[in-house]
């Protein structure tokens, strides 16, 4: 796979007519990392994961994909190339798991939009990497939360694109399958993927990811390693005194929720 | 639904309107008798010049009832299709073509045209009869309907986006405004005994008296619905899931939904503008379909095009065949037995198919 790059330049979103989300970011995703960025609910994690998908207008600055801005690409080349697993769906689609991963392949379809073996092919494949290919006929209304957000990701999978921005991709899932789903997404990273994605789980990010994105107030506060990102100083200055950080045996950040002294 | 069962149906649906369509073809509503199927092709050999003519007027029945059956099919295929797009782009089982205001825009069209025929205002028209005058109505429907859309979607575009919730509201509101100043001008009128009846006719929709002209604007609309599906079948399986959604996907999303709402208001506008309002068509033939088909519109949208002609056939025949010369407006009929033959159905399926 080619190497390829994402980056953020002066990049500042805001919502029509309202105040700033964002205001003067610059990110730099490369293959083979997985980034995770971190904050506060509102913070605007998924406004930058949307805005770096090319999906949302930048008011100011731009996003490059290896030095391209992704606003001036059709949205066919942008979609073969970045793939966006959303939190939830607006409304759910009324149709089965497989057929559902198949739209992963709607950019790399010819004229007529008529899937072939090859595609069929990529989906079944998406389905058994996500670990739901024994549900690839039911209906997706059908499945619990988790087992629909790996059908999201099978489906991102299917597009086969370079970039993979997923937005909370473990938020609904029980702790072995949010293990199973980092661990295929640290492992799509580092065969050359760009992979970034939103959480609140601290240790999660502090385990898997190569860089940790701080975002705080409309400003990315710090972007580095998980050492380096979620210092004691930094989880204080963002997310409160009453988190304890220390490190693991390999050095990494671990975050211990502090009951309030004297509650009981 | 496996591409062969999707065959089967395809040509099941086709084979029924045809044969509802000769059906019909041999039905007589003007002297009561039927043609037998020789005259049947007889008649239609000598159309297009490669028969002598049936005797008498026989030739002209026979021609009257074809302009009647292509135009029902048309409009029940626009109509069909047209429901089946909006509730697709609107993620609402409850949309149908008539929100796009053309319903309204086509009834106030015809009513401003028949109050001019009647001599309101500038009587420089035709007497309130004729061919000149038919054309002249479903001319004016026709311009009502597409100057209503233009207006709803205008509106609804405001500050360059279509929004496909705004369009909804957008709708229903011109809707209302345009029934109201229709029920002010059906009060008015209503010492005028001819104009009321020739105003409450249109409302209901009629399929009596059709003409060649009302059979090739079905047929327009019908073909350009046609033409749209394939560009727009697989986007609107992706809609399903947000517009969003289908953006990341790398669907055209504008385009989607600029193609299927013109495509939709022009053939709407031709359905309601050659055979008044033929209420529910649009509602209920997908929803039918969604449950035998299942809900992808690469399935849906084609199947909608031969099942709408088939209902619209099919209760045409039944009304032919039933009151015979005793005439009753087709959308009153598409009312008291498509309605609740579609309330059995949803009793039986338990749950609507989702769009």
């Amino acid at each position: 796979m080619v190497s390829v790059r994402l980056r953020a330049e002066r990049l500042a979103l805001r919502y029509r007519g309202g105040p700033s989300v964002l205001e003067d970011l610059d990110l730099d995703l490369s293959a083979g990392e997985l980034v995770a960025v971190v904050g506060l609910n509102g913070a605007g994690k998924s406004t930058l994961l949307r805005a770096l998908a090319g999906l949302l207008p930048a008011a100011d600055g731009r996003v490059l994909l290896d030095g391209t801005a992704v606003h001036t690409l059709s949205a066919q080349a942008r979609a073969q190339r970045i793939a966006f697993v959303p939190q939830a769906l607006a409304s759910l689609p009324p149709t089965t798991v497989e057929r559902f991963v198949l739209g992963g392949r709607y950019a790399h379809l010819g004229f007529l939009r008529l899937p072939g073996p090859h595609d069929h092919a990529t989906a079944r494949a998406a389905l058994a990497q996500t670990d739901v290919t024994r549900h690839a006929e039911r209906p997706l209304a059908e499945l619990s939360g988790g087992e629909r957000q790996r059908v999201l990701v099978a489906r991102a999978l299917a597009q086969q694109a370079a970039v993979l921005l997923c937005d909370e991709p473990v938020a609904a899932f029980d702790l072995p399958h949010q293990l199973e789903l980092l661990d295929l997404l640290a492992e799509l990273a580092r065969s050359g993927h760009v992979v970034a994605l939103s959480t609140h789980d601290l240790n999660l990010a502090s385990q898997y990811a190569d860089r940790i994105a701080v975002l705080h107030e409309g400003r990315l506060l710090v972007a580095d390693t998980p050492a380096r990102a979620l210092s004691p100083e930094t989880v204080a200055h963002v997310w409160g005194r009453r988190l304890r950080v220390d490190r693991d045996d390999q050095g990494r950040p671990r975050i211990t929720p502090a009951r309030q002294p004297g509650a009981s | 639904m496996s591409r062969r069962a999707f065959l089967i149906a395809c040509v099941g649906t086709t084979l029924a309107c045809l044969v509802l369509g000769v059906l019909q073809l041999q039905c007589s509503e003007v002297a009561g008798f039927a043609f037998s199927l020789e005259q049947v092709g007889r008649g239609l050999q000598a159309l297009v010049g490669h028969a002598d003519p049936l005797p008498g007027t026989d030739q002209a029945v026979l021609e009257l009832r074809l302009w009647r059956t292509l135009t029902a099919a048309g409009v029940g295929a626009c109509l069909g299709v047209g429901g089946a797009m909006l509730q697709g782009l609107f993620r609402n089982g409850l949309a149908e073509p008539a929100l796009l205001g053309v319903s309204g825009g086509a009834n106030l069209g015809a009513a401003l045209a028949l109050m001019a025929l009647y001599g309101y205002g500038n009587s420089v028209l035709a007497a309130p009869a004729g061919v000149s005058a038919t054309v002249l109505v479903t001319g004016a429907a026709f311009a009502g309907a597409l100057l209503t859309s233009a207006l709803v979607l205008l509106i609804a575009r405001g500050d360059g986006q279509l929004d496909v919730v705004r369009l909804l509201l957008v709708g229903v509101a011109m809707n209302t405004v345009i029934l109201g100043v229709l029920v002010a001008l059906h009060s008015l009128l209503l010492p005028d005994p001819e104009l009321s009846r020739a105003l409450r006719t249109w409302t209901f929709g009629s399929l009596d008296g059709r003409l060649p002209v009302h059979a090739a604007m079905v047929g327009a609309g019908a073909l350009v619905l046609s033409v749209a599906i394939p560009f727009v079948a697989t986007e609107l399986d992706l809609f399903a899931g947000g517009e969003d959604d289908a953006r990341a996907l790398g669907v055209r999303t504008g385009v989607t939904k600029l193609l299927v709402v013109l495509a939709t208001a022009f053939a709407t506008a031709c359905a309601f503008a050659a055979a008044g309002q033929v209420a529910f068509v649009g509602l209920v033939v997908p929803h039918v379909l969604r449950l035998l088909t299942g809900p992808s519109h690469r399935t849906l949208l084609p199947m909608s095009l031969v099942g709408g002609a088939v209902m619209v056939l099919g209760l045409d025949l039944l009304q032919l065949a039933v009151l015979g010369r005793r005439p009753l407006h087709t959308g009153v009929l598409m009312s008291v037995i498509g309605g609740p033959f579609f309330l059995v159905l949803l009793a039986r399926a338990g749950r609507v198919g989702a769009w």
